[in-house]
């Protein structure tokens, strides 16, 4: 698609007919949430959009938030909204590599001055002058400041990038941050989740499309338009919990009815996010569906919110007094976190509760 | 079977809040349709529904005498419903995977109306047509 094509002429290019462009605006209005009757509007403003230049930086990330995005199977909206961006600069999906690659991003930033989206993946080690992670050189710190500055807007995908994610977890050894902590003077749309919901990140672009603005934020920066409900709010498993019937374990008999996750740990109450409703994998389900609590992942610091599998009316167990305790005591660190794991052991064998490694570990 | 969507769901003791609440959603619809001619629709990818219910849903609803198939970036599956007026209408793409689904309250879902712009265009298809086949005579 040239830059100057519109993603109308460009569908029309590719032998898609109107009905299927109308047809494509009315997913994209259920996409983002809107009313049937505004696929009429979408269209018309799609008809006349232009390309918008995107740079997607990504830092200390796994790459799942990029996986989510681009292994949906085709054609999808997400692949549609993507072949209506001009993506000019993303290192694990472009060619280029090296200097080319640097120079890519120079001249997109330089066209685009202050028009260009920034998608960043991926939270920014500070200590050390951020040291911990570098590209081509130069420190994510210094890269997210130099082109955050000609960016007309930054959408923070992933959990790592809206609040720190995984290696903002305590210990934090490379004092990793999230964008919002940095860019103080930018307009930041967090779209987190560990992945997030693919239709999420494009439902933020359409947005941008469709509308020249950016969508209504919560005070954490998420897109109301997503971040609105909470998982329980919108879960099929609501009047479960109305009702007071709980699953006690993975194998029970209420586990088998279906009824609520509450008691085994499910964050759905406190975690807002549209996996309910938009689902995973083409729609055909989310984790709850699935009979797995919801993790909490796309709240700020999930991983360290006590254990997955402690319901959230359990005050979350205070490892670092173990490890405090330990340590005025002459011993190790690593003693406090054993004594810690023996209390549980034994919590656990006395309601005869099995305790996995994974739980040991947390 | 190809399709994850494919494997039936059975299940027993199901609340059946969510599918009565859907279908008096229907019938306020439906007044407000022969009140002032205003459509309405309901995006079921919005709504929290337990699995079973999207298929007493539609079977409740069940199949009326009118039904299109629409070939347009993968197939779309229109159904009026026995009850006059209301629409089963499923989006899917070149793979078979839901896009888009709703149920629309309307006396016919818009998207099977002919568009104004291609409406415009049609002469100047039909005059093509003309041509070609005069060509073809005169070969």
């Amino acid at each position: 698609m040239r830059r100057d094509e519109t993603l109308a002429d460009y569908l029309r290019a590719q032998g898609i007919s109107r009905r299927g462009f109308l047809k494509f605006c009315v997913a994209t209005a259920s996409m983002m949430a809107l009313p049937l009757g505004a696929a009429e509007e979408i269209a018309k403003a799609l008809s006349a959009a232009r390309r918008p230049s995107v740079i997607w930086l990504s830092f200390q990330e796994c790459t799942g938030c990029t996986e989510s995005l681009t292994r949906s199977s085709r054609p999808t909206l997400e692949s549609l909204i993507l072949d209506a961006i001009s993506l000019d600069y993303h290192h694990t999906l472009q060619a280029a590599a090296g200097s080319a690659a640097e120079e890519a991003r120079e001249q997109a930033m330089q066209e685009n001055d202050g028009k260009f989206i920034l998608i960043v993946d991926g939270s920014i080690p500070i200590k050390d002058d951020g040291i911990y992670s570098t590209i081509a050189g130069i420190t994510n710190l210094q890269m997210l400041k130099d082109t955050a500055q000609h960016a007309a807007a930054i959408v923070a995908v992933g959990s790592c990038a809206a609040f720190g994610g995984i290696p903002h977890a305590n210990p934090n050894p490379t004092g990793a941050v999230p964008v919002m902590d940095i860019i103080k003077d930018k307009p930041i749309i967090n779209v987190p989740g560990c992945p997030p919901i693919p239709v999420v990140i494009t439902g933020v672009l359409s947005h941008y499309l469709t509308y020249g603005t950016l969508p209504e934020l919560d005070s954490l920066h998420r897109p109301l338009a997503f971040y609105g409900d909470t998982i329980h709010d919108r879960c099929y498993r609501r009047p479960f919990y109305d009702q007071g019937k709980f699953a006690k374990t993975f194998d029970d008999e209420g586990a088998r009815k279906g009824w609520c996750l509450y008691e085994l740990g499910c964050k759905g109450p406190t975690t807002h996010n549209a996996c309910a409703t938009a689902k995973w994998n083409g729609g055909t389900s989310f984790p709850i569906e699935s009979g797995h609590p919801c993790l909490g992942c796309s709240e700020p610091d999930f991983w360290d919110g006590g254990g997955f599998y402690q319901p959230l009316s359990t005050a979350a167990f205070d490892v670092n007094k173990w490890a405090t305790t330990a340590v005025v005591a002459g011993a190790a660190a690593g003693v406090g976190l054993g004594l810690y794991n023996k209390a549980k052991k034994s919590t656990a064998q006395k309601h005869h509760h099995k305790v996995s490694v994974d739980e040991m570990m947390e | 079977m190809n399709q994850l969507s494919d494997i039936s769901v059975r299940v027993e003791q199901r609340p059946t809040e969510q599918v009565v609440a859907v279908l008096n959603e229907i019938e306020s619809l439906l007044q407000d349709l022969i009140r002032t001619d205003q459509a309405g629709a309901i995006d079921l990818r919005s709504l929290p529904l337990f699995p079973g219910d999207y298929d007493m849903l539609k079977q409740l609803l069940g199949e009326g005498e009118v039904s299109a198939t629409m070939q347009a970036m993968g197939p779309s599956y229109i159904q009026e419903t026995l009850v006059p007026g209301v629409w089963w209408v499923s989006h899917r793409n070149d793979d078979g995977e839901k896009i888009s689904e709703y149920i629309e309250v309307t006396r016919i879902p818009s998207l099977l109306k002919t568009t104004t712009p291609d409406l415009a265009d049609a002469p100047a298809g039909i005059q093509q047509l003309i041509t070609q086949f005069l060509n073809q005579q005169h070969e």
